[in-house]
């Protein structure tokens, strides 16, 4: 590992110009919208279909059950490695 | 390691808050109610094998109340704290050294380069704002629960605890925690976040000395033995046939939920962590917690499992029939129980509002594109609505919903997994570059 003169890590990007201010507010032009509009679907779908939404996530549940030796090792993982900074 | 001397912000920045506000909040954003919410019902959970015991012990044993608080320990100390360590420092190297946005997708430009400005980093952030936000309603929901159980236990007569009072106390907090988003951190939920601490050390003055103190010193040290003795253990993933059942209802499920509650608190401590070491931020966010929880948890837990193994009050005589009511039916059973129980109420309630607060700044954050200075409306319009959708689920399919949307919340947290992974990768990458940059430069050795 050499001495290095030259930052890499720079970009163009300037905060906020992907961004819509409109009415009082300044959001980004994809996330917002798109996390807003989940969030009001997944409340209305669970206000109209309260029975389906709880089966669809007790069926999330258990897909996660087969993922959880896997979340578990990448736990175990992240405490070795913040342990070693 | 070498790169733990870089400071976030710049090598002269200064720190924007004392060390006591710094820790406040920390504790504050990370644990809050889940703090308050299970350091009674979990330890008596697995005593009493509610649903498994860890490393399938013999429930209701000497042997078992050690195991219970070192598995509880387990869950809610180093662990927790790493992955919350690895976004926090990755998001205030990235944000404060670099000048990134303060945005989850700032963490991979090492990866992905000036792609992360484009729909990759989209996908990141989506992910990260819907984690956050449903995990945040879920919280907010069951510390309702939990205020309403505790008014209805202190004034049987004046209030019922049902769906009204818990709908009420969701309007009343984010009405609170809409005024303190407006005024900011430092007149928000610095403010509230040091309000809590107090309010805290109190109610733990108060149960150490009302309850049984020199138990409860012969506790944290049978606590600490407990948790490093069984880390090893517990943290293996193999050949648990012994408690499966316990190791997926809980380890598994708290990995899961600390890794989607990562976003919001690895995103609040980047922001209030400028101007500190990297190795003092690390040791900070691991070590300061763990250390308070133990205290708490032999406090709390540990006062609990000696009632129940005396055969003293509701806890020993009926066993964990509502995890909401456990802290007070511990409280029940030593002086003062008015002043302990309203105290633990209040301190509900103020975690409660940090946390609406803390998520609504983190939210805003990351859907404004990574600016700090959003405007106000947008802060007001986040915390409403994760009011609104704690209120709506409560009012819907109460208890129930809440454990659907805790579902929902850990099943996006999921696909964090592998986002974590990366920022691994990207956060040692961005710190040896920083490093040989300063070397270079002549600020560091």
């Amino acid at each position: 590992m050499g001495d290095i003169a030259k930052d890499d890590y720079q970009t163009d990007y300037v905060v906020g110009q992907d961004n819509i201010a409109k009415f009082g507010f300044d959001i980004h032009n994809v996330v917002f919208p798109v996390t807003a509009l989940l969030i009001i679907l997944f409340v209305v779908g669970t206000l109209i279909f309260p029975t389906a939404s709880g089966e669809l996530l007790a069926s999330a549940k258990t897909v996660l059950s087969q993922f959880s030796t896997g979340a578990f090792c990448s736990a175990q993982t992240f405490s070795f490695f913040s342990v070693s900074l | 390691m070498p790169v733990s001397k870089i400071r976030i912000g710049g090598q002269d920045a200064k720190p924007e808050f004392s060390r006591m506000s710094w820790f406040a909040m920390l504790f504050a954003a990370g644990m809050g109610i889940g703090l308050m919410f299970w350091s009674v019902a979990e330890p008596v959970a697995y005593l009493t094998d509610w649903y498994g015991t860890p490393l399938g012990v013999e429930p209701n044993t000497p042997e078992a109340a050690k195991l219970a608080m070192g598995a509880t320990m387990y869950h809610w100390g180093l662990h927790p704290w790493a992955i919350y360590a690895i976004v926090g420092l990755s998001l205030a190297f990235f944000t404060y050294n670099k000048g990134f946005p303060l945005t989850i997708r700032s963490a991979f430009f090492p990866i992905l380069g000036d792609r992360v400005w484009g729909w990759p980093g989209n996908v990141i952030d989506i992910i990260a704002v819907l984690a956050t936000i449903f995990g945040l309603a879920t919280s907010l929901g069951f510390g309702a629960q939990q205020a309403a159980a505790g008014l209805a236990f202190l004034f049987p007569e004046a209030i019922e605890g049902g769906l009204n009072v818990q709908v009420g106390i969701i309007a009343g907090v984010t009405a609170i925690a809409t005024l303190s988003v407006i005024r900011g951190i430092d007149g928000g939920v610095k403010l509230l976040s040091n309000i809590n601490m107090i309010i805290a050390g109190l109610l733990l003055a108060f149960v150490f000395f009302a309850g049984a103190t020199l138990g409860i010193i012969e506790q944290m040290w049978t606590t600490t033995a407990a948790y490093v003795g069984n880390m090893l253990p517990l943290s293996n993933p193999f050949g648990r046939e012994e408690d499966t059942t316990w190791f997926h209802g809980w380890t598994v499920f708290y990995w899961a939920w600390w890794i989607s509650w990562s976003p919001f608190v690895g995103m609040f401590i980047a922001r209030v962590s400028k101007g500190r070491t990297v190795r003092e931020f690390v040791i900070a966010v691991l070590l300061v917690p763990t250390v308070i929880s133990i205290v708490w948890m032999s406090t709390f837990g540990g006062s609990a499992l000696a009632q129940i193994q005396a055969g003293v009050g509701t806890l020993a005589s009926d066993g964990l029939t509502d995890v909401s009511l456990a802290m007070f039916q511990m409280l029940e059973n030593i002086p003062f129980t008015a002043i302990t129980s309203f105290m633990g109420i209040v301190l509900v309630l103020v975690f409660f509002v940090t946390s609406s607060d803390s998520g609504s700044l983190v939210i805003d954050s990351i859907t404004s594109g990574g600016r700090i200075d959003a405007p106000k409306a947008q802060r007001i319009f986040w915390a409403v609505t994760e009011g609104m959708i704690a209120g709506v689920l409560l009012f819907v399919g109460g208890a129930d919903a809440l454990s659907a949307l805790q579902a929902g919340a850990v099943s996006v947290g999921l696909p964090f997994t592998f986002v974590l992974l990366g920022m691994c990768y990207s956060l040692m990458k961005g710190l040896n570059h920083e490093r040989r940059l300063l070397i270079a430069e002549g600020k560091m050795t």
